[in-house]
């Protein structure tokens, strides 16, 4: 087990497979063996234990997978290893779980984006990233702003040379 | 942290450049273009952007098209890597030419470039396939070939791939739809020690078998349509996940012992398919998670009947099905033990062999926890005058009156693997109002 304590100090006890989906808590227990408490300065409790649970998810679903496939070349029977709350959603694809998990409000979302960047997990940096490019797609330029507060600092000018040069892609 | 003029700050455009470009780098070139009119910060963010996407339908006319293209690709700095180029046109579209696709292609190559995506006309994809598969740096190959006559392709002579070996070391991820030959894409993905995933549709050619083998493919997606294939035999001893869409006149065999999961579509169903059919299932015994929707059953024409239709004393039909052919079990032979089965999503005609057949597959199936069954109506043509009831389907009503679809789950809660009876199953039945169950699971 291994101790995570979050910017406004609140104890998250993981697994060491869990913190490990982290590349930078990876290495961070790779120079330092003996290391159990690890203070992360730029994640508040409540983004943290969101990201922990997506690591949760994700080295649970890798364990399932790998312990199915041991069942299946032994014996077939019986899956006591399996966690008990994972048995229902075993049937689920990662991916659904995923969509599901990054269906969340645009500040969630930033602060995501930025502790997956943190940390170093590329799954969730894709995921949050992507996300984000989900929502611009498809809008156009006043939707995005609109969407994200992006305030104008072009004159009408500047902004009528710009779709001048690009007009395919504002159509 | 909520304050009164929380909706006005802009969290976006404060987000550190990097993580902004790979947001940027999720777009399609047309979206990330748009942002450069979105603010100072903005206005020239895209042209770093890692990813080029462009599709040729968004563009009024060709000589714009490949104008911003080449631009794009010229004038990029190199210092900032081009990872994913995507390029997609249009049956109605002009064909792009060999050298203007190759001077982009080698270009894009320069820079970086690590997935390759083409939606472009059939003749002039396999003209690139040399180029390309020179391509070193390569994760991921995407090829569509658009226009391509699937059926009529054996007139086309294939271009053979030319390369004696394929440098393509790195390459994850397959999808090929296009004129190959069976034969040298069996070749080229020997040679691929890391490719996970792979999908491909083999045309009608002159090959009549499809034999393909990798010590490392993970997800295999196999598309094989009406093409004159006398045989497939599939060896993949790592395989996973099984994506099969199979037209059941080649014979198929297959290995791939660590197999979880299938997902298997069928073409219609006659007597001779059925070994075919078997076949599939044999090779796939120990999927924990299978899906699998098999064709409309084509009953042959019986000895002494007309199309199927027996007629009785002054031509009254007096079929009542039961000379139908088993879907699922080979004649003389057992239903094969399906150990690791546990969920089930079977959609077919429920007819009463096939209803049969589905309870004997339920008592090989020890750990099954989930089944789903969806009837698929079989309507009666001019070819099989069977009396349509024959086809009605077999399943019990379920919760809103009808017998189209069955749910029952957690099977296993209810039974232990040993002591499953038909009692169990029947109490698990999701919603169930007024259904014979004993009848349903009768063996």
């Amino acid at each position: 087990m291994i101790t995570l304590t979050s910017s406004d100090g609140v104890q998250f006890d993981v697994r060491e497979a869990v913190a490990k989906e982290s590349q930078i808590i990876r290495d961070m227990i790779q120079d330092d063996c003996v290391i159990t408490n690890i203070p992360l300065a730029n994640v508040n409790h409540k983004i943290l234990s969101i990201v922990l649970e997506y690591c949760q998810m994700h080295v649970d679903k890798t364990e399932m997978e790998v312990n199915a496939s041991k069942h299946q070349t032994t014996t077939g029977e019986g899956s006591s290893s399996v966690p008990v709350a994972l048995k229902v959603s075993s049937n689920k694809n990662l991916n659904d779980w995923d969509k599901e998990f990054i269906n969340v409000d645009l500040d969630t979302l930033y602060d995501l984006i930025l502790a997956a960047n943190y940390l170093n997990i590329s799954g969730l940096l894709n995921l949050t990233t992507q996300a984000a490019a989900d929502i611009i797609k498809g809008k156009t330029t006043e939707e995005i702003r609109a969407t994200f507060n992006i305030k104008n600092d072009f004159t009408p000018e500047e902004e009528a040379a710009i779709r001048k040069e690009n007009p395919w892609a504002f159509e | 942290m909520a304050n009164s003029n929380h909706e006005e700050v802009d969290r976006l455009s404060e987000l550190p450049e990097p993580l902004l470009l790979q947001i940027i780098s999720f777009l399609p070139t047309k979206f990330a273009v748009r942002t450069s009119l979105l603010a100072r910060r903005y206005r020239r963010l895209w042209t770093a952007s890692s990813s080029l996407e462009l599709d040729r339908s968004d563009f009024p006319h060709d000589r714009l098209f490949n104008g911003l293209t080449s631009r794009c690709l010229r004038l990029r700095d190199p210092s900032s890597p081009l990872r994913s180029f995507c390029l997609k046109t249009q049956n109605s579209n002009r064909p792009f030419t060999i050298n203007l696709l190759s001077n982009w292609l080698n270009r894009a190559y320069s820079l970086g470039l690590r997935d390759l995506s083409l939606h472009i006309h059939s003749g002039i994809i396999e003209s690139l396939f040399p180029l390309i598969l020179s391509f070193e740096s390569l994760h991921s190959l995407f090829l569509n070939a658009i226009d391509i006559d699937l059926i009529g392709s054996i007139y086309y002579s294939f271009r053979p791939l030319v390369p004696a070996t394929f440098p393509l070391t790195q390459l994850k991820y397959l999808h090929i739809k296009a004129k190959i030959s069976n034969s040298d894409l069996q070749t080229f993905i020997t040679e691929q020690r890391n490719l996970e995933y792979l999908c491909f549709e083999p045309l009608c050619s002159c090959d009549r078998i499809l034999d393909l083998s990798s010590q490392s493919v993970k997800t295999l997606k196999l598309t094989s349509g009406f093409n004159g294939l006398a045989k497939i035999c599939l060896s993949f001893p790592k395989l996973e996940f099984l994506d099969l869409s199979i037209w059941l006149s080649a014979k198929f065999y297959g290995e791939m012992p660590v197999l979880r999961k299938a997902l298997i579509k069928t073409s219609w169903l006659t007597e001779e398919c059925v070994p075919v059919l078997c076949g599939i299932l044999k090779s796939i015994t120990n999927v924990s998670e299978l899906t699998l929707h098999i064709g409309k059953p084509y009953p042959k024409d019986l000895p002494g009947t007309t199309h199927g239709r027996k007629q009785g004393y002054k031509g009254k039909i007096i079929s009542d099905g039961f000379d139908l052919f088993h879907p699922l079990v080979e004649p003389g032979k057992d239903m094969l033990m399906l150990p690791n089965l546990r969920s089930l999503k079977l959609s077919m005609c429920f007819y009463e062999n096939a209803l049969q057949d589905l309870i004997c597959l339920l008592h090989h199936s020890p750990v099954i926890d989930s089944l789903h069954l969806i009837h698929v109506e079989r309507t009666p043509d001019y070819e099989t005058s069977w009396a349509p009831e024959v086809w009605h389907s077999k399943l019990p009503l379920n919760s809103e009156g009808n017998k189209n679809y069955a749910h029952f789950s957690n099977l296993q809660a209810v039974s232990s693997p040993t002591v499953k009876t038909d009692q169990d199953l029947v109490q698990d039945y999701e919603g169930a109002q007024c259904i014979n169950i004993p009848d349903f699971f009768a063996p």
